[in-house]
């Protein structure tokens, strides 16, 4: 996309979400609502100056700039973006189903060769290393309790 | 008080109190280092370590934590544009570029040596002018705060590159997340759908977590050049930054001027301490251009300032027993478990402990350059790794650290949404720092001014006297106007070139 | 001879106060505290005062878990859904566990949920002024407020804490209207009464001690049945007033499972926390840090909850 129409999605995101908070904020009483309703109005304002001024700029270019550039598929652009969130919503889910440990060392080596594309013993070494690093540090030696799971794998080392 | 002063010094060289400054100075490196801890979270934790110890060892070694990893944030905001505390997020705009251009040596140099002077700096003012300074700070009310908080927002307009108005929105984002959750006076949940995780609003930290590891992985993934990674390991220049950093001495001071006021100013934080100092060397620089590209000045002001904030937030705590910010929240926790009360009688009564604790402060601030370059001079190398690991790495840290703030699995899924949120700001080119900003604003004015407003019964004309009545908001108001005037007019030269 | 010397040497052995641990061998693990506020705030000191000189009484390590969130919510309802063996208990805080009931919707526990195990903490409220405040006693308040109703600031943690349903308690009784000022805790009322923001401040006694024995605020009243230990010269507010304000907004703390501890386990629980409170070390601890302890065992307990929630229930609806 040229900056131009990334402009106007963006403005019209924007517009959306100040119009829909903007609404949101009239279920609530007058005091807790007045600051919120009031960004929430400014920012809609905005977004709409934003649209105003990016509509005129495109009428103004698009006289002498045809759109030559190539356009990559969108997959290509915004799929490692995809990997990287389906990948830390799946690690979350799978946590609460077979506890931290698990969960981590897959995650660990999963994304590892997502990204890499190819299997390296390296991977399943890090892996290792890295979920008992992370496990002694954060749920040992800074005693934070683990995440609670269907199959509570963690907590018979709980007590180690 | 001299005598006291003497007191404290002898106790702060007893070989006890330099072991536990070393121990919390390199623990509190490491901590403040790794994306998913806060120095909140690092003393918080360790404050159980320290029940076998003297109050004065425990305390020290907790003072320790705080200050290094104050400090070191900025290692992973350098090398990684991930700020790695709050108080690093002023530090990613100029730090990032420099070791995007192969200055990241040079960068952490200049960072531990303004950092160190800073913390230097405010901890001598907490030596020498505490009470007097709690003082004054007592003068300070609601609409202090407020106007202190909308200065604040004035300046995110200054920190935009290109459309100022993005930039606005962006900030204005942040004001409305930051208000998610119950309204300070009435009580009344707003935005959290029901939810009782939403019900504290979105903490900082989870956003800054997400905002920048998120978006940072994913477009580690997108480079391809091996060619970056060599550029930006480089580590040279480290040790010669000092004279250039004490050669800044105007910079260096307003800086630190700044970060110990904010510091003293309860709920402010270091992250807008940071900011405003950026923003006034911005406008002191000959160069502003260079600002966002890699400027030395910036970093400098930004450093210096947030460390500057530790000695500030320490003198309500010590002097009037009131906790500031989190991480002295925290720490009254510590000095209550070890029997200690804070205020004036534990300069009274225990004169060696307060004292010896203040000069500990000193020492950790000394102590962190030697350990703090050692450390991020192997840590440079990481960026060579490849990238599935450092990757992989990144985002276990992220999600851990998302979850260990309040053990709720709901943590991480805010983190994610936000980080999402900040990916789409890269995509539309939309600068993530005024977003930051607001986030760390907009709970603060909203609660202040509905304070203010409360105070006086509703009757706005009544406030808009005080704020020009006032002694401290006279000066904020006309801040606020200088710099929405100082925004206005760069926005008039820049419109010509902006497209 | 020498067998049966043994023999009651063993029965007499089997008579001794078991701190140690029971016949299945419980606790063979550490005991989990659940803690629903951040550490370092008053809740947490408690616990992990307690953590520090409970092991010889209670046969094995105590851990505390923070799971803040929600002003309690959060880590009130996991201890009500944790496991009822003994290995999970918690600290509960009312009024707050009623009042979040009370206020909000879709709340996932009850006091039906909980066992009392024992009382450990009053914290009762304080009414004060700045010490170079015009106000010499309660009256001289009191009068100003009924002068010039909803005019006087006077400030608290708020908004739906303790603090802010002793002051609709406070109003509704003596019909008064005060303009109540939400702080965020006590810490930053007391900074604001420091700083005659306000008029008057209800803080809670364990953090107004400290600025009251530096001579800066002055006490007018302290919101319960008798007069405070730390402060004898500081009258009720039955006595300054003259009139029965129940003492609604008194913080109290104690050590809670969930429902369905076995009877045994409970019971050992219920030892080792008795034995802690007479602790000389844990006095010393806590009385340095203000913490007035009032053990209470689970029947007094559970009773004194109960009483809690019915008069929680009473005034709620006066905080606005």
């Amino acid at each position: 996309m040229t900056s131009t129409r990334k402009n106007l999605v963006l403005s019209s995101a924007f517009l959306v979400l100040g119009l829909a908070i903007t609404w949101e904020t009239f279920d609530y009483g007058a005091k807790s609502a007045v600051f919120l309703r009031g960004l929430a109005v400014a920012l809609s304002l905005m977004a709409l100056s934003y649209l105003a001024i990016n509509l005129l700029r495109r009428q103004h270019h698009n006289s002498d700039q045809p759109d030559t550039s190539s356009r990559p598929s969108w997959l290509a652009n915004h799929g490692n973006a995809l990997l990287i969130f389906g990948v830390v919503g799946g690690y979350v889910a799978l946590m609460q189903i077979v506890g931290f440990l698990l969960s981590t060392m897959l995650f660990g080596y999963l994304t590892q060769l997502a990204i890499a594309r190819r299997h390296r013993l390296l991977h399943v070494v890090y892996t290792v290393l890295m979920s008992a690093a992370i496990y002694l540090i954060f749920f040992k030696l800074l005693g934070i309790a683990a995440p609670e799971s269907l199959l509570s794998l963690d907590q018979t080392l709980k007590f180690l | 008080m001299f005598e006291a002063m003497s007191l404290g010094l002898a106790t702060a060289f007893q070989p006890a109190m330099l072991l536990a400054v070393l121990v919390g100075v390199t623990a509190g490196v490491f901590i403040g280092m790794l994306p998913g801890l806060t120095s909140t979270m690092g003393v918080a934790l360790l404050i159980p370590v320290t029940f076998s110890f003297p109050p004065a060892v425990g305390l020290s070694l907790l003072g320790g934590i705080y200050l290094a990893s104050t400090f070191s944030g900025s290692i992973s905001a350098i090398l990684l544009n991930i700020p790695g505390t709050p108080s690093a997020v002023a530090t990613c705009q100029d730090g990032f570029p420099m070791t995007q251009q192969g200055k990241a040596g040079r960068a952490i140099g200049l960072s531990v040596y303004a950092s160190s002077l800073g913390g230097i700096f405010s901890t001598l003012v907490l030596l020498f002018m505490a009470p007097a300074l709690s003082e004054l700070s007592l003068m300070l009310g609601a609409p202090e705060y407020f106007l202190l908080a909308l200065f604040g927002v004035t300046i995110i307009a200054s920190l935009s590159e290109g459309d100022m108005l993005k930039s606005m929105m962006g900030g204005v984002l942040g004001l409305i997340i930051s208000l998610v959750g119950m309204h300070p006076m009435t009580g009344e949940m707003r935005l959290t759908f029901g939810l009782p995780a939403l019900y504290d609003g979105i903490p900082l930290v989870i956003s800054l977590i997400g905002l920048y590891s998120i978006p940072e992985v994913i477009s580690m993934l997108n480079a391809d050049g091996k060619a970056e990674q060599e550029t930006r390991s480089s580590f040279t220049g480290a040790l010669s930054s000092l004279r250039d950093v004490v050669a800044q001495k105007v910079n260096l001071i307003r800086s630190s001027i700044i970060g110990t006021i904010v510091g003293i100013v309860p709920g402010a934080g270091s992250s807008i301490a940071s900011f405003i100092a950026y923003d006034s060397a911005k406008r002191a620089s000959r160069q502003p251009q260079m600002f966002g590209k890699g400027s030395e000045e910036g970093l400098i002001a930004a450093e210096s300032a947030n460390n500057a904030v530790t000695g500030g937030s320490l003198v309500p705590l010590l002097t009037l027993g009131v906790p500031g910010n989190p991480v002295t929240a925290v720490l009254m926790g510590g000095l209550i478990i070890h029997g200690l009360a804070p205020g004036p009688a534990l300069f009274e009564n225990t004169p060696d402990i307060a004292y010896g604790f203040i000069f500990s402060l000193v020492l950790s601030n000394l102590i962190f350059i030697p350990i703090g370059l050692l450390v991020a001079k192997y840590c440079v190398k990481v960026i060579l790794l490849p990238r599935e690991i450092l990757a992989t790495t990144i985002l276990a840290l992220a999600i851990i650290g998302a979850f260990a703030l309040r053990g709720q699995v709901g943590d991480v899924l805010m983190m994610l949404g936000i980080g999402i949120v900040g990916y789409l700001f890269t995509v539309f080119s939309v600068s993530r720092a005024p977003m930051v900003l607001g986030l760390v604003l907009g709970a603060m004015a909203e609660s202040n001014l509905s304070r203010a407003l409360m105070l006086v019964r509703g009757d706005t004309g009544e406030l808009i006297l005080q704020f020009l009545t006032r002694p401290f908001s006279i000066g904020l108001v006309l801040l606020c106007l200088l710099s929405i005037y100082l925004g206005f007019r760069k926005g008039k030269v820049a419109k010509p070139t902006a497209q | 001879m020498k067998m049966k010397l043994l023999v009651s040497a063993l029965a007499a052995a089997t008579l001794l106060p078991t701190t140690a641990a029971l016949a299945d061998g419980y606790p063979e693990k550490p005991i989990t505290m659940v803690v629903a506020y951040s550490p370092g705030g008053g809740n947490d000191t408690v616990s992990r005062l307690m953590a520090k000189h409970i092991e010889p009484y209670l046969g094995t390590r105590m851990v505390v878990e923070n799971h803040p969130g929600a002003g309690g919510q959060v880590g009130f309802t996991r201890l009500a859904r944790a496991d009822a063996d003994g290995y999970t208990i918690g600290l509960l805080s009312s009024p707050s566990l009623f009042m979040i009931e009370m206020l909000r919707d879709g709340v996932a526990y009850s006091l039906d949920d909980f066992q009392a195990v024992a009382n450990i903490q009053s914290d009762p409220i304080l009414l004060a002024v700045n010490a170079s405040s015009d106000y010499a006693d309660l009256a001289a308040l009191t009068d100003n407020i009924a002068a010039n109703p909803g005019y006087v600031n006077v400030g608290g943690d708020g908004p739906q804490s303790n603090v802010h349903l002793q002051a609709a308690a406070f109003e509704s009784v003596l019909e008064l209207d005060t303009n109540f000022i939400s702080y965020s805790g006590s810490g930053p009322t007391a900074t604001a009464l420091l700083g005659d923001e306000v008029d008057a401040a209800l803080l809670s006694t364990s953090s107004a001690l400290q600025f009251i024995e530096a001579g800066r605020i002055r006490p007018l009243a302290v919101f319960d049945s008798a007069r405070h230990p730390a402060l004898p010269d500081v009258p009720t507010l039955a006595e300054a007033a003259g009139a029965e304000v129940p003492s609604v907004g008194t913080a109290v703390r104690g050590v809670a499972g969930p429902a369905g501890i076995p009877q045994e386990r409970l019971a050992h629980l219920e030892s080792a926390f008795e034995q802690l409170l007479q602790d000389d070390e844990f006095q010393a601890a806590a009385a340095n840090l203000g913490i007035v302890t009032h053990y209470l065992d689970s029947n007094d307990f559970t009773e004194m909850l109960d009483a809690s929630r019915e008069a929680t229930a009473q005034y709620i609806d006066f905080m606005q």
